[in-house]
């Protein structure tokens, strides 16, 4: 309908280019838009406003009051699952950076041919059940599994090893285990992009590894540190499987919440627990995000 | 292995030490491999215990080793529990994976294509959901259905893993997208190409690959999600709420032979999509 804009100054061009550019977007971005409008931003809202409201006999009463988030931060369970939760995802997150970051440097620098094969192992855990291979861990670090029973077995250890399981320690084991694959898989493809001559020249120049690490490889990393970090931490922030099969009683958020909903039968304090996690995710998200590509890392 | 030592030192000598050098050269040498094996072997560890102890006797799964046994590969195919929250499991998989095909890829195409005001917001749209803890995604869907008056079932199950499925579908297609000459259409449709013609001949063939590796991921994404079907599922089990309930019960050998079937499912489909998207 625009008919041919060949003849047209290039201003009404643009225009028409645009119209019809846009006109195309209705037709493909709308039928996602409207799945995320509906299904994930107004069930994101609707969380942040039924968090006002009360629990009656297991229906919900408008009652429109501020003590559900007041209660996330007052009650001391809500409290301590925020503290804890907060120290083990940052301390997870540590811990998958010191992890990852030689592990994906070698596979990017040095994989060679082999360099596909070993991102297909590295996708391997990345796209299996967590709860299978967390299950897995079960088996490994519980007081009769295989760790302890081995160890008990060789004749290390008389007794097993109690702070194997259901501790801080497994959640953090755990945590690390089933989100490290977030942090290799944006960290290489930052890593595999640096240009070979830069390090060469680097070199050639006289400068050290560690003056080669800091002043080139780790600045041209972090659009895909940050972007692992992005993932460990919420990822680690809102974990529900971990804590709730190798974490014992530990208080912890996803826990927490999971409790609220069920057992608790209190929707509007869990939806309260919900949104302070939300808004720190959202925050996290907001600093984090213009200094990384997500979309690079899939 | 001593002409290797020399010449490794002979760089070095006039320093300090070079016996020390020899050794710190030797360890800077070959700690990044060293490292990278045992990071493998830390991702493998809870896989290979699985498939191990699901062929051991013992119900313990516990070394030593009792000996060698199948018995438990023959109980889960018994299972009729099992094997109907399978099929449900499949059942949704198969219809996420053709509803966030078909959005996602003509999601990608607004995204790359289209140049307008407010693309940004778009693309955070598109980019947060992947990044939502699931769990939080799933108390949020639950209450919005409960609000809505809509009882949750397998379909409410398919609607809420639409939402972060389809996201991971436009993220791959996007790239593929990404990588292919815009003039190639043009020239289609300056050939005289309906648009309709210029997609089916010439846009769609190129992005056959990412379209299907998508797919696979968006399969798999909703064959192992928990916490969506966890929340919004209802009475319905799919596999992975089956395994849970079973590990809520106590550890049993089944679990671990009902676990190596779904890892070697899931390995298959990774190397398909693997290999189809760097083809």
């Amino acid at each position: 309908m625009p008919a041919d804009p060949n003849k047209n100054e290039s201003k009404s061009r643009t225009i028409i280019n645009r119209v019809r550019r846009s006109d195309g977007f209705l037709a493909t971005g709308g039928p996602i838009l409207l799945l995320e409008l509906l299904f994930f931003v107004g069930p994101l809202l609707i969380m942040f406003f039924i968090a006002t409201m009360r629990m009656e006999n297991l229906a919900l009463e408008p009652a429109y009051t501020l003590e559900n988030y007041v209660g996330v931060f007052t009650g001391s369970a809500n409290r301590l699952a925020f503290v804890n939760t907060t120290m083990i995802a940052v301390l997870t997150t540590v811990t998958a950076v010191v992890v990852a970051y030689p592990f994906a440097y070698y596979i990017a620098r040095f994989g060679g041919q082999y360099q596909n094969l070993l991102l297909i192992l590295v996708m391997i855990p990345f796209w299996t059940n967590y709860i299978v291979r967390i299950y897995g861990w079960q088996i490994i670090l519980g007081s009769r599994g295989v760790l302890n029973s081995a160890l008990i077995w060789m004749g290390v250890i008389n007794e097993p090893i109690s702070w194997l399981i259901n501790t801080k320690f497994s959640i953090w084991l755990g945590l690390t285990y089933l989100w490290l694959p977030f942090m290799v898989l944006p960290l290489y493809s930052s890593l595999e992009k640096i240009d070979e001559d830069l390090i060469e020249a680097a070199y050639d120049l006289g400068a050290s590894r560690l003056a080669v690490f800091r002043r080139i490889v780790l600045p041209l990393s972090i659009p895909g540190l940050v972007g692992g970090i992005i993932f460990v931490f919420i990822f680690s922030m809102g974990a529900y499987i971990v804590p709730a099969m190798i974490g014992g009683g530990e208080l912890f958020v996803g826990t927490r919440i999971e409790y609220t909903f069920g057992i608790g039968g209190n929707w509007p304090m869990g939806a309260a627990l919900g949104s302070v996690l939300m808004l720190i995710v959202a925050g996290v998200l907001w600093t984090l995000m213009g200094y990384t590509n997500v979309e690079e890392m899939f | 292995m001593s002409t290797e030592t020399t010449s490794d030192t002979s760089n070095v000598e006039g320093e300090t030490g070079i016996r020390l050098d020899s050794v710190l050269t030797v360890a800077e040498r070959y700690w990044l491999p060293v490292w990278t094996g045992l990071v493998f072997l830390f991702l493998y560890a809870p896989i290979a215990v699985l498939i191990v102890f699901s062929f051991e006797q013992g119900t313990f799964s516990s070394l030593p080793w009792d000996g060698f046994t199948t018995q438990w590969y023959a109980e889960m195919a018994n299972d009729t529990r099992l094997i109907r929250a399978t099929m449900n499991s499949l059942r949704v998989g198969v219809v996420v994976t053709i509803g966030a095909t078909i959005l996602g890829t003509l999601g990608a195409i607004a995204l790359v294509r289209s140049d307008f005001r407010g693309q940004g917001l778009f693309r955070g749209l598109i980019i947060a959901p992947m990044t939502i803890p699931g769990l939080i995604l799933g108390i949020a869907l639950l209450l919005w259905f409960n609000i809505l008056n809509i009882n949750t079932s397998l379909q409410t199950v398919m609607i809420g893993q639409l939402v972060f499925v389809t996201p991971f579908v436009v993220i791959t297609v996007s790239a593929r997208l990404r990588g292919f000459d815009p003039q190639l259409e043009e020239a289609a449709r300056d050939l005289g190409a309906s648009k309709w013609q210029t997609y089916r001949r010439v846009t769609l063939p190129i992005l056959m690959p990412g379209i299907i590796s998508g797919a696979l991921f968006a399969f798999t994404l909703s064959f192992d999600d928990f916490l969506i079907a966890f929340f919004t599922s209802g009475v319905q089990n799919t596999l992975p709420i089956y395994i849970w309930s079973k590990i809520q019960h106590g550890t049993d050998p089944v679990i671990n032979a009902i676990s190596t079937m779904v890892l070697l499912f899931s390995i298959a489909l990774i190397v398909a999509s693997e290999l189809i998207r760097r083809r």
